[in-house]
């Protein structure tokens, strides 16, 4: 359990973060008391790299469960130990500030306070970035997308910063901005194969969207794009279920007016040739397979096997019957 | 596995450690007869002079020969404690071999692939435990902890703590 405090405890349950909320009024006292009056360094073991990550992933915890008590006593002892003027303890005050925010006044000064930082030291980037996510917070999509651009443009290699500017674009429904900035987020980091799925979701959707005319360009990008999440990761369970939607959609298109070769390619641009219906037909059966592999075997609970999320596996599983039912029909 | 590799390293260790020890007896048993047989020699032939003074050139000559010989023939270490060192160096190997932790995948692909099949410490061994735990590490580009709505976190924690689910009475 206190290996899981080691990482960022965002994406857990609420089960879970209860569950590590819970353990802080004793991890803190531990903390406290293994501390000697006289610190003598290379002697009090007492402060590893690990301390200072677990205590602010259980600040991020408590203050998800509201454990508000906990949470004042962590950013204290991180303040206590880095200082007023730490950039990154400044962020995880703000952060603290937010969450204990009881009205739109109090967000309001705290707004104001991010301001007066942000002028004296503009290079303070957990501040910048808590007062885009509060600009968010706070429903000004549009100020925050502003901000968060200019943000960018002073620190073109943040990819966190790519992706939440993905995200915003995505929550505004501007599709074509969305692409751009995953596919930024993509130069940063190349090998992310979660990013490559989620930029042919993000395709996909647009496909939808889009009109009869560049439907099939997009899908056919969609699938590549799913493609190399595949290739980046064995048995990707978001991946094959993306490929396996794609395909299927796009098989569903082409029999219509199926002339591949009806698409003008620009060899100069490095454009690859559309694939051939056959081709896709394959994708499209090694998805569902390799799917209904993934399902068997989670559900079965094989060693190995037990990663993934029961809510992923129920959508895939509900995604293959579709697919039989149709077959049956 | 790990007791067979513990033993054969720890068998190893003896072997080799024997060999060493009968390798420093033997020179220690052969090193000073030869010695004293070549001052002798010197002493016969040269009378206390030096080996390398200019009139005994030819006597110095007859003694390198001699020690040569006598080298070759009963200073040398004998052929079971060379094969003992070998066989030493090769066992502790094989058990150091053995006892090692499971090989990670250099393949990126089957990596990823790992991290996103297993959960937590269950199947992993060794090292890999703590970096499978912490699952996917590209997964804070999608969760993006810098821009965390920690508002928006709260509602939702609230509402399922009102929404009744089972799992909140367990502690």
């Amino acid at each position: 359990m206190t290996s899981s405090l080691l990482h960022p405890p965002a994406h857990l349950p609420p089960s879970v973060a209860l569950h590590l909320s819970q353990q802080a009024p004793l991890l803190l006292q531990n903390h406290s008391t293994s501390k000697l009056p006289i610190s003598i360094p290379f002697l009090s073991t007492s402060e590893t790299p690990e301390t200072w990550a677990i205590l602010e992933n259980l600040l991020l915890s408590c203050l998800r469960t509201g454990d508000d008590k906990s949470a004042r006593l962590c950013v204290e002892k991180l303040t206590e130990r880095f200082g007023e003027e730490n950039d990154r303890v400044m962020g995880l005050q703000g952060l603290f500030e937010e969450a204990v925010a009881e009205n739109d006044a109090d967000l309001e000064e705290l707004m104001a306070e991010y301001d007066a930082i942000l002028k004296e030291n503009p290079t303070n980037m957990p501040i910048a970035k808590r007062r885009i996510a509060l600009l968010r917070s706070t429903g000004k999509l549009e100020e925050a997308t502003v901000a968060l651009v200019a943000f960018l443009d002073s620190s073109p290699t943040d990819a966190e910063a790519w992706a939440e500017l993905a995200d915003l674009y995505l929550s505004q429904g501007l599709f074509s901005q969305t692409i751009y900035c995953l596919e930024e987020v993509l130069l940063i980091v190349p090998n992310a194969w979660n990013i490559h799925a989620r930029l042919g979701e993000v395709i996909y959707m647009s496909a939808q969207v889009s009109g009869e005319s560049g439907i099939e360009k997009l899908l056919v990008d969609s699938i590549r794009r799913f493609c190399r999440s595949i290739e980046l990761c064995d048995d990707y369970l978001r991946g094959f279920y993306g490929l396996k939607l794609t395909t299927g959609r796009l098989l569903s298109l082409l029999p219509q007016n199926f002339k591949p070769a009806s698409t003008v390619i620009n060899p100069a641009a490095g454009e690859p040739a559309p694939p051939t219906l056959a081709y896709v037909q394959r994708l499209n059966e090694i998805a569902t397979a390799k799917l209904a592999e993934i399902v068997r075997r989670s559900n079965a609970g094989e060693k190995g096997w037990d990663g993934y999320e029961q809510a992923e596996i129920i959508a895939a599983r509900a995604l293959l019957d579709k697919d039989v039912a149709k077959v049956e029909k | 596995m790990t007791i067979l590799s513990k033993s054969l390293t720890l068998v190893g260790s003896i072997l080799l450690f024997h060999a060493c020890y009968s390798a420093h007896e033997h020179t220690a048993l052969y090193h000073t007869p030869s010695s004293s047989a070549l001052s002798g020699a010197s002493r016969f032939t040269s009378s206390f002079r030096l080996p390398l003074g200019s009139q005994s050139s030819s006597s110095s000559q007859s003694a390198a020969a001699s020690t040569s010989t006598s080298s070759s023939s009963s200073t040398d270490l004998p052929l079971d404690i060379i094969l003992e060192t070998l066989l030493s160096v090769l066992v502790i190997c094989l058990g150091l071999v053995l006892g090692a932790n499971e090989l990670r995948p250099i393949a990126w692909r089957v990596w990823a692939g790992q991290l996103e099949r297993t959960k937590g410490a269950s199947a992993a061994s060794g090292a890999d435990k703590s970096e499978i735990a912490a699952g996917n590490p590209f997964r804070a580009l999608e969760e993006r902890v810098g821009f965390w709505d920690v508002r928006a976190q709260r509602k939702d924690f609230a509402n399922w703590v009102r929404g009744g689910d089972p799992d909140v009475k367990v502690d």
